[in-house]
């Protein structure tokens, strides 16, 4: 990518980033968690949105007496009135305390739209025959009631617009309308406190709770209405202020104590200052950068997904580690190779990514959103690591301190892997443990809502404490209907009263509360109008009579007030009231958007309730919902359930994939899974005895900790294999970077553990437990496991590396004679364009399967290469181009015509000039190209040849390949199978007989340490051996694939002078004058130069050219 | 008239002394209410019993139209007129207009000095015709938008209870004389029981 381009793309990206901003909000709506298509949650959304009110804060008053309290609630609502610029209106009492004039017109109301009958009775007690008798009832109840009540509301309305047809028939009615306001006993009261704006903004909430909290301190500072006296705050406003404040605090806090925890394991781990810092800052901007791709995506972060910054820290900073450690250890041995690192965390960040955006499978959006921003964490991070990690210190040549890479590794040493006995005795005593701890039961589900709210919440506290003291802690249900106007509201209600009355005889509803009675009925109020008209046209003689009956105007208050509101209600086409009192009461249930009217009631189960309820006897129109926080249990149960087999099935289904890819055997892919068993089940065992619970959120660490114990397993089993068994050589190699992942990972979640939100907390608590265990089990009890089930090496298995030699170091498992008797099937049945076709999918395929494969082959192509770019790009050319050679191969081999195949003939004078010397010829060639297809070219060129091989992985693949030669009459010796193979050789080459040989993959007994490219090579030094005792000539050859066909190349003769072939050191000479020679060509056709193994001797274990002679 | 401070008021003092030694007392009642619906007062006349500790009936009317018993945990209003009564648990019901119902009941029967000083500021007056007033004023400014003053009148010599007058914030006005006044003579405990006959209707208006 050119300057240019990069310089746009740094545009694009900040210009992303800064939209990404600007959309940024967080959300706070904890039921955004929560799928909306189940109707308990949409209807729990729709109670939230309309009926409790978003800008109405909620104090509560707690008095050592009623006094007290109401002394208090008064003063707070009085104080807080007075600031008209915040406070719309501060209630502490029902409002027609205050304007009890303003309740004539819901009276009135009330009255117009009872039916017809019940106007009419109204009227029959007011005519003149019959008022005389209610007004001298009136009067002898005031005379002797002994309630307060009474005496005011028989005062006020001695015509008793008050008594409604069919309303309770207590006389007195203590408390009516004040349960909203004060507990029974009166100690504890509420203030209702409404703002004059929306509060849209979290921080314009925050702002104006502050100040509404300021307002009652300075109240309490200067006066003494508060002495004794406990106000808490509660409603939207706090809630708000509460949620977005503890989520800020949530993400510093879990941010900032990750980093400082993840800093000091990188010093701990490396000592180093400059890397530390860089790795703090990058990991800033990936968490920067997240958050606005974040904000791009979805706009507004819900609470949860706020958690992503500490997982992905956790995450992060296992990339930085990683690249950093094998910089070091590449650049103290001199190779400076960072193919396998690089490649690693590429992959690792692949890995975790899809791990997490499996997530959205869950069915809650909350998660979801969680899992996608920890993938795009994940890949911002691994591309900035990848990137510029290492970028400040490549210029840096050696280590400060070239032995300072090991250094760290001896802080490790005092750790030590389990031996079988020890490993399965603390297996037992773990299990047994377990066993008992979850002798009871498993953890138990909590399958409330509670994992959604706040851990520790005073806004919560303040709400609990008001469901206590008001007595409201019975388990309510929400009626919610939704209709599109008010007369189809009204048929919902009515509805919705005859299911109800149906359901209480029934025995599953203990009560219910619908403000049917005050209901507006169109077709109740044009039936009732001639009567209003004929009360008002009555009015005036009526008042008079009451007057001239010993009562004053104040007795006639109410009543004037009613006749007010008939006269406005018979000019009005407003089916509601409009003032103060009438707006207060019906906001408490209902609501009106442009399209749809919102009415509410409450509903008292008999019995449970999340039991099954139906009530609505599926209106025709309109909508209705039955919903409660009790009642969505059993809904997130559901969802539970749901999630736990479409998140948790297909993670172990990929878990086993790819523990099926890394092992081929099945005993260790059922050890990794009994590892992940064994993990989960102590987890469950730790949670049984500390009291923890399973709940919404903490439940889908199961997938996270399956992901996460898998990948230890992986690299301690792979270690296992690659040291044989050995632990000590196993806990050196993978026991620190599994240290320091697992450290950073449990860091990262168990930040979470104290976040503000019960269940993000509990997901941190359980993930940071997990990944503990899971990390313990893999490096300690794992290891003795699988020593305890390892078959004993079968001897030459070309599975099982040579003693000494690591399984890297062999030939792949797949280079056998099952598979390749399949290959030479297949090159005689399919056409040549399908067959080379195939084989080069095939080889793309093994490219990406076995990537320990492609890291030997990058490592191998380094030095020949100039930077890891073109390394990678030589490495993905040879896996092509080794496809194209093995299915032209197999086509020889095969039987096949390879005629067609063949191309120029360079430097042919050589051999004929070497040939027409009488010496034997000796042709040498290194793995370059199609080796094999100059014996045929030679043969066809009237040359017979022997070709010299080391022992194939199996007889039976070496016994095939001799079959395969000799069909074209070349003869086979092998090297290694008969003693006296080299004695034939040497006789042969005495008669003048021209042998092929390879020269640079030699068998341990004959190689020797050449230079090859500046670097030591091991290299076979048979042929000078052969030199020495035949004197034959040396020519170097080698066949590569050049447009399409094979070009085969003769070199000038290798010179030498055979008495001096005496000396070792000359036989070196002339090994090292060979290998020079191939050189060039080798540089040229870097992506033909098949090694499939590693031929770089480990920086450890280098020894000078000579060395060993 | 006197503020009767934290100090102790002899006339005070003596009167809440004669109150601790009171077991039972009752008498007649005529009781006056001037209202502000009204052009012109209410008269009734009815019982009032008290037994400690701080049980209560009163009966209203002649015959009794509603009577209060005030019991341990409740207060039991009864309708003989209409075979009905209401329970209202003390307990739960303390604040509100249930507590100025009590308010009307039980002032003149305090229940020790502190609670009597802990509600309202206190005046004492020594009157004439060996009778004393103690002035009762809500401290609590809630308090006070029911009841602006409560005067009690008491004989001076026996410290025996003879009126009672409760001001109203709204301007009305309940005056309560006591005659035929009788200091720890037996009283009938089912004068305080609270079971009901098999035929009336029992309300709970603060049951849910």
């Amino acid at each position: 990518m050119n300057w240019w381009k990069r310089r746009w793309l740094l545009v694009l990206l900040v210009a992303l980033a800064v939209a990404g901003v600007v959309r940024l909000r967080f959300d706070v709506e904890v039921l955004n968690l929560l799928p909306r298509d189940l109707p308990e949650v949409e209807g729990l959304a729709l109670y939230n949105q309309r009926f409790a009110n978003a800008r109405e804060l909620v104090v509560s008053v707690r008095a050592p007496d009623p006094v007290a309290a109401e002394t208090a609630a008064q003063a707070i609502a009085e104080h807080l009135q007075q600031d008209t610029r915040r406070v719309a209106h501060a209630r502490w009492q029902p409002p027609w305390r205050e304007h009890p004039g303003q309740a004539a017109a819901m009276l009135a109301h009330t009255w117009i739209n009872r039916p017809p009958g019940d106007f009419r009775h109204l009227l029959n007690r007011l005519d003149p025959q019959h008022v005389e008798q209610e007004l001298n009832a009136a009067r002898q109840r005031l005379t002797t009631t002994l309630s307060p009540e009474e005496l005011a509301r028989l005062g006020f309305d001695p015509l008793g617009f008050t008594q409604l047809p069919g309303e309770g028939g207590g006389s007195t009615q203590f408390g009516r309308g004040d349960e909203m306001f004060a507990s029974p006993d009166g100690s504890f009261r509420l203030v209702f406190v409404q703002a004059t704006t929306d509060l849209a903004d979290y921080r314009e909430c925050a702002r104006w709770f502050e100040a509404v909290r300021n307002q009652i301190r300075e109240l309490a500072e200067h006066t003494d209405a508060l002495d004794g006296v406990t106000v808490r705050y509660t409603g939207r406003p706090a809630f708000v202020t509460e949620i977005s404040g503890g989520m800020q605090s949530d993400m510093t806090r879990s941010v900032i104590g990750t980093a400082i925890i993840v800093a000091g394991l990188f010093f701990w781990a490396h000592r180093r200052l400059k890397p530390m810092g860089w790795l703090m800052l990058l990991m800033a901007t990936t968490i920067g950068l997240t958050l606005a791709l974040g904000g791009l995506i979805y706009g507004p972060l819900n609470v949860v997904s706020i958690g992503f910054a500490a997982i992905l820290l956790g995450l992060v900073v296992d990339y930085g580690m990683v690249l950093y450690q094998e910089w070091r250890e590449q650049t103290a041995d001199g190779t400076g190779q960072m193919g396998s690192g690089r490649r690693g965390v590429r992959w690792s960040a692949i890995t975790t990514a899809s791990a997490f955006l499996m997530l959205n499978l869950s069915g809650l959006p909350g998660l979801a959103q969680l899992g996608t921003l920890v993938a795009i964490g994940v890949l911002v991070g691994a591309a900035l690591m990848l990137r510029l990690y290492l970028s400040p210190f490549l210029t840096e040549a050696t280590p400060t301190h070239p032995q300072s890479a090991a250094a760290p590794a001896a802080r490790f040493r005092r750790f030590h892997l389990l031996q079988p006995k020890a490993a399965w005795i603390l297996t037992l005593l773990l299990l047994g443990g377990a066993i008992a701890a979850l002798w009871s039961g498993l953890p138990p589900l909590n399958r409330s809502a509670d994992s959604l709210r706040p851990d520790s919440s005073p806004a919560y506290t303040a709400l609990d404490e008001i469901g206590e003291q008001m007595q409201r802690n019975d388990p309510s249900l929400w009626l919610i209907l939704s209709a599109r106007n008010v007369a189809e509201a009204g048929e919902l209600l009515d509805a919705s009263e005859t299911a109800l009355e149906a359901a209480r005889a029934a025995g599953s509803v203990e009560r219910f509360t619908l403000p049917t009675r005050i209901w507006p009925r169109p077709a109740n109020a044009t039936a009732n109008r001639p009567a209003v008209e004929q009360l008002l046209a009555d009015w005036p003689a009526l008042r008079a009579r009451v007057l001239t009956m010993g009562f004053t105007t104040n007795a006639l208050a109410l009543a004037d007030g009613v006749m007010d509101a008939f006269q406005l209600g018979l000019a009005s086409t407003n089916p509601w009231p409009d003032n103060d009192v009438a707006r207060w009461s019906l906001g408490q249930f209902t609501a009106q958007t442009p399209s749809n009217l919102f009415v509410m009631g409450l509903v008292y189960p008999s019995g449970n309730p999340e039991a099954p309820l139906t009530l609505m006897p599926n209106p025709s129109s309109g909508q209705a919902w039955l919903v409660g926080w009790e009642r969505l249990g059993s809904a997130l149960a559901d969802l539970v359930r749901h999630d736990l087999s479409h998140v948790l099935v297909p993670t172990l289904l990929v878990i086993i994939l790819c523990l099926s890819l890394a092992f081929r055997r099945a005993t260790e892919v059922l050890l990794s899974v009994a590892a992940m068993a064994f993990s989960l089940m102590t987890l469950c065992g730790l949670m049984q005895m500390a009291g923890w619970s399973w709940n919404l959120l903490n439940l889908m660490a199961l997938p996270l900790l399956m992901g996460v114990g898998v990948d230890y397993c992986i690299h301690t089993l792979l270690a296992l294999r690659r040291h044989h068994g050995d632990l000590d050589k196993t806990r050196r190699s993978v026991g620190r970077a599994l240290f320091l992942c697992a450290a950073t990972t449990a860091t990262g979640f168990g930040s979470l553990s104290f976040s503000n939100n019960a269940g993000l907390a509990s997901l941190g608590q359980v993930c940071a437990t997990g990944v503990g265990i899971s990390y313990l089990v893999a490096t300690f009890l794992l290891p003795g496991w699988w020593l305890s089930l390892r078959r004993a090496p079968a001897q030459n298995h070309p599975a099982n590396p040579e003693p000494g030699r690591s399984r890297e170091h062999q030939p792949s498992t797949l280079y056998g004679a099952r598979c390749w008797q399949a290959g030479l099937w297949v090159a005689r049945q399919l056409p040549y364009r399908l067959l080379v076709g195939g084989a080069t999918m095939g080889a793309a395929i093994y490219r990406r399967v076995a990537r320990h494969r492609y890291d030997i082959v990058t490592a191998n192509l380094h030095p020949l290469c100039a930077g890891n770019a073109e390394t990678e790009a030589t490495a993905d050319r040879l896996f092509s181009h080794f496809a194209h050679k093995l299915a032209d191969l197999w086509l020889y081999e095969g039987g096949g015509s390879i005629e067609h195949l063949f191309g120029e003939l360079n430097g042919f004078e050589h051999l004929l000039a070497a040939q027409s010397s009488g010496r034997g010829l000796l042709l040498v060639t290194p793995h370059l190209g199609n080796w094999e297809f100059g014996a045929p070219l030679l043969t066809r060129q009237g040359v017979a040849m022997q070709v010299v091989t080391l022992a194939e992985p199996d007889d039976a693949l070496t016994r095939l390949r001799k079959e395969s030669r000799a069909r074209w009459n070349i003869e086979t010796v092998v090297i290694g199978a008969d003693p006296f193979g080299f004695m034939e050789l040497i006789r042969r080459l005495e008669n003048g007989a021209t042998v092929a040989m390879l020269v640079d993959r030699p068998a341990a007994k004959t190689a020797t340490t050449v230079e090859l490219f500046g670097r030591p090579f091991r290299a076979s030094s048979a042929a000078a051996e052969l030199a020495r005792a035949t004197g034959c000539a040396i020519l170097p050859v080698y066949v590569v694939r050049e447009n399409g066909h094979y070009t085969a190349n003769a070199l000038p003769p290798v010179e030498y002078e055979r008495t001096a072939l005496r000396d070792p050191v000359a036989r070196h000479q002339l090994t090292q004058k060979i290998l020079r020679a191939f050189e060039p060509a080798l540089r040229q056709h870097a992506d033909q130069w098949y090694h499939f193994v590693p031929i770089w001797p480990p920086a450890s274990t280098d020894s000078d050219p000579g060395a060993d002679i | 008239m006197l503020p009767a401070g934290e100090a102790a008021d002899p006339v005070l003092s003596a009167w809440l002394d004669a109150h601790r030694k009171l077991e039972t007392w009752s008498a007649d009642l005529v009781q006056t209410r001037h209202l502000a619906a009204l052009a012109q007062p209410l008269i009734s006349t009815g019982m009032v019993y008290y037994a400690q500790p701080g049980l209560f009936r009163w009966e209203l009317g002649q015959p009794p139209e509603t009577i209060a018993i005030r019991s341990t945990h409740d207060l039991l209003l009864l309708y003989p007129g209409l075979h009905r009564a209401e329970r209202y648990p003390i307990d739960q019901g303390k604040g509100g207009p249930l507590r100025d119902a009590l308010t009307l009941m039980e002032a003149g029967f305090p229940k020790n000095e502190a609670s009597l000083r802990a509600q309202y500021n206190i005046a004492t007056d020594t009157g004439t015709n060996n009778q004393s007033r103690v002035v009762l004023e809500p401290r609590a400014s809630a308090a006070r938008r029911l009841v602006r003053r409560v005067t009690l009148t008491f004989q001076t010599n026996v410290f025996s209870l003879a009126a009672t007058s409760i001001e109203f914030a709204d301007g009305s006005k309940l005056d309560n004389v006591f005659t035929t006044r009788l200091s720890n003579e037996p009283l009938p405990p089912q004068l305080f029981a609270t079971n009901l006959p098999p035929d009336w209707k029992l309300v709970e208006p603060f049951k849910p």
